[in-house]
């Protein structure tokens, strides 16, 4: 049945749902309403779980790295500037193999501060070994945490849920929660892995010299590359179970269309309005939304892109002196088609700079191959230019 | 945009439950039947800054998720806001605007098909015993528009707030129902705004200018100020060292004042005061 809940609400009840042991976060905006109703649900008794409070993000990572390899299921949250700081420990958590699931409430990262939303901090950590899932919506937001614990198990790889920070945490909209026999049917009800055990003592990330830590790095990388076989299996077994799908890719209008709209996230509501507006003033367009972008759908976007002219990407990250991150890696499995599309980046929604279907029209219209990276800055203003 | 999306702005300020209502709408909305989706504008996170939420309604999916900028309904629950006619940018043509206003303010758009005014602060002073408009203005809506019943309003105030909170709030509602009054149409043709921003929006930005923060005074926000009465001060400095603005200073040894251009009117001062002398004064409206 439906219920009408605020994002945070919903993943949290999620997150609760999946049975988790240990939960340790650091509250930052717009991360906070998720892990709140989390320490009051452990409070409360609804839920058998250690709640770790911790003094930074650096150890709220730590702490769930530990429990983790102890063999419990863990689980934090986090965005932004808490995400940087724990970019050591994410790189570890890949390293060890370890089934942590995180939910990062995508936001812009400092300087200048910005609470609002984009997914430079998400984008930023790509090359860590974790998985990372793109919610669209709070539905999808809710069904990805399930999914990516079952995953992170399967695959002994940790998952990142990203959500998009206040434009689906902080908002109220219609979502169906599983029961928890439904959740235990799907999840078993406890994490399989113990790597460390007091009675198999053990050392974990120990020194790799220079003759074996290429290996690692490769069955990692292998690992990491492979999963979206894994991904594809858990996504039907989702699917017949609760009858709703959700990527790696999914299409809108998308097996005729002459012109692709992609984007990550929450964008992908506003993309499907505008695709059909433009198609009641005869354009063929459609979009794609690339949910999974680790491991990277190189194949399914081939599939799905192979056949249109013109590839737009909405993309809400930049890489500094290189360009869209997300185009970059679509150029990437597209160069390998015998006849490529064009692929044209626009940066959009920095900071929480607002996106419209009027303006996702703009961009879908403009052919100019010239146009700035930047969509719609603004004139600088008087005491800006002084 | 989809025609059957029906769209709705509403401005505030924050402490005025501005979420709080757009998401007891959704509710009730959601309990009627409709496809809902509420936000709020994401702005400063204090009490007194200009605030939006938002609220969709619809009988299908809803997919667009950017902020409102053509609304169907604008509902303004600060007064001195209402008294800007910037805050009913964009409305559509035949639209509803909700004012919480004693009287009917000078500027009103011209676009508008019905504008209400409803005394929503007095009302809510007068049941709550305190100045939160949201329940009145909700009532108000449902007078105005016919788009959600009451009963559902009522249940969804009773699912969020404990049992005597609910009980005052339902009875707020109906007040602002009952006593919601239709406006002369408006004259003023919709002011163009470079951006399609509301003022709220606007302010927002310009405290974000560079070198912004001593032209901005954010001493608009208020809606109570301190006096200082220097009949029993004994120096002690602690509304000075409390104050989070930092804009209270020693005059004379035992004479305190405040730069009412940055004071919110947060109150800690007199909270923090150990011998009573200083008052918190509600600010006599224009």
């Amino acid at each position: 049945m439906k219920q009408l809940l605020e994002g945070s609400a919903a993943i949290a009840e999620m997150v609760k749902l999946c049975r988790v042991q240990v939960v340790s976060a650091y509250p930052i905006t717009p991360q906070t309403h998720i892990v709140e109703q989390l320490a009051r649900t452990i409070s409360g008794g609804e839920l058998q779980a250690e709640y770790v409070n911790v003094e930074s993000e650096f150890s709220a990572a730590s702490v769930v790295l530990g429990a983790s390899a102890a063999g419990a299921r863990a689980y934090t949250a986090t965005t932004s500037q808490g995400l940087l700081l724990m970019a050591e420990v994410l790189f570890n958590m890949a390293g060890l193999r370890l089934p942590v699931v995180l939910t990062c409430a995508n936001r812009g990262v400092s300087a200048p501060i910005t609470i609002w939303n984009d997914h430079q901090d998400a984008m930023t950590v790509r090359d860590s070994g974790w998985l990372q899932l793109f919610a669209a919506d709070n539905q999808e937001a809710v069904d990805l945490h399930l999914l990516a614990f079952r995953l992170a198990e399967t695959l002994r790889l940790p998952v990142m849920v990203c959500v998009d920070g206040f434009i689906l945490t902080h908002a109220w909209e219609p979502v169906n929660l599983p029961s928890q026999a439904a959740v235990d049917a799907f999840l078993a009800p406890s994490a399989p892995i113990a790597l460390l055990d007091p009675a198999r003592p053990a050392t974990l990330g120990a020194l790799a010299e220079p003759d074996s830590y290429m290996e690692h790095r490769n069955r990692l990388f292998e690992a990491v590359e492979g999963s979206m076989q894994t991904m594809e299996r858990l996504q039907q077994d989702f699917e017949r179970q609760f009858g709703r799908r959700h990527g790696p890719t999914a299409g809108y209008r998308v097996d005729d269309a002459d012109v692709a709209v992609v984007a990550m996230g929450s964008l992908n509501g506003t993309i499907e309005e505008a695709v059909d507006s433009l198609r009641d003033d005869g354009q063929r367009v459609g979009s794609l939304k690339v949910v999974s972008f680790r491991p990277f759908p190189a194949a399914e976007l081939r599939r799905d892109l192979g056949t249109v002219r013109r590839v737009v990407v909405l993309e809400k990250a930049v890489s500094m002196g290189s360009g869209g991150i997300l185009s970059a890696e679509i150029r990437n499995a597209l160069y390998e088609l015998p006849s490529r599309p064009m692929v044209k980046s626009h940066v959009v929604g920095l900071g929480g700079r607002d996106v419209t279907v009027r303006d996702v029209r703009e961009m879908v219209l403009s052919t100019r191959e010239d146009a700035p990276l930047f969509f719609g800055l603004r004139q600088p203003t008087a005491v800006e230019v002084s | 945009m989809t025609d059957s999306v029906i769209e709705i702005r509403i401005h505030g300020r924050g402490g005025q439950g501005n979420v709080a209502a757009a998401e007891l709408l959704a509710l009730a909305a959601f309990k009627d039947g409709y496809e809902v989706q509420a936000f709020p504008a994401f702005g400063a996170e204090r009490a007194g800054s200009p605030v939006q939420a938002f609220v969709r309604l619809a009988h299908s999916r809803i997919r667009v998720r950017s902020q409102i900028y053509q609304p169907d309904v604008v509902i303004v629950q600060d007064p001195d806001l209402a008294r800007d006619p910037s805050v009913f940018a964009g409305i559509k043509p035949g639209g509803t605007l909700i004012l919480n206003a004693e009287s009917a303010p000078e500027l009103l758009p011209r676009a508008a098909g019905h504008i209400f005014a409803v005394p929503a602060t007095a009302i809510a002073l007068e049941v709550l015993g305190r100045p939160m408009p949201n329940a009145v203005m909700l009532g108000a809506f449902i007078a105005a528009t016919g788009l959600v019943r009451i009963a559902s309003l009522a249940a969804a105030i009773s699912e969020r707030f404990k049992p005597e909170v609910a009980h005052s709030n339902t009875l707020a509602a109906g007040m602002g129902r009952d006593r919601i009054q239709e406006l002369p149409p408006g004259t003023v043709d919709e002011i163009p705004h470079s951006a399609g921003l509301s003022r709220a929006a606007v302010e927002l930005r310009e405290t974000m200018e560079p070198g912004s923060s001593s032209r901005y005074h954010t001493s608009g926000w208020r809606t109570s100020h301190p006096v200082f009465k220097y009949e029993r001060c004994n120096g002690c400095d602690l509304c000075a060292v409390f104050c989070p603005e930092g804009i209270i200073s020693a005059r004379t040894r035992t004479e305190y004042e405040a730069n009412y251009d940055f004071c919110k009117g947060c109150g800690i001062c007199a909270v923090e005061c150990p011998v009573g002398d200083i008052e918190m004064v509600a600010e006599a409206r224009p």
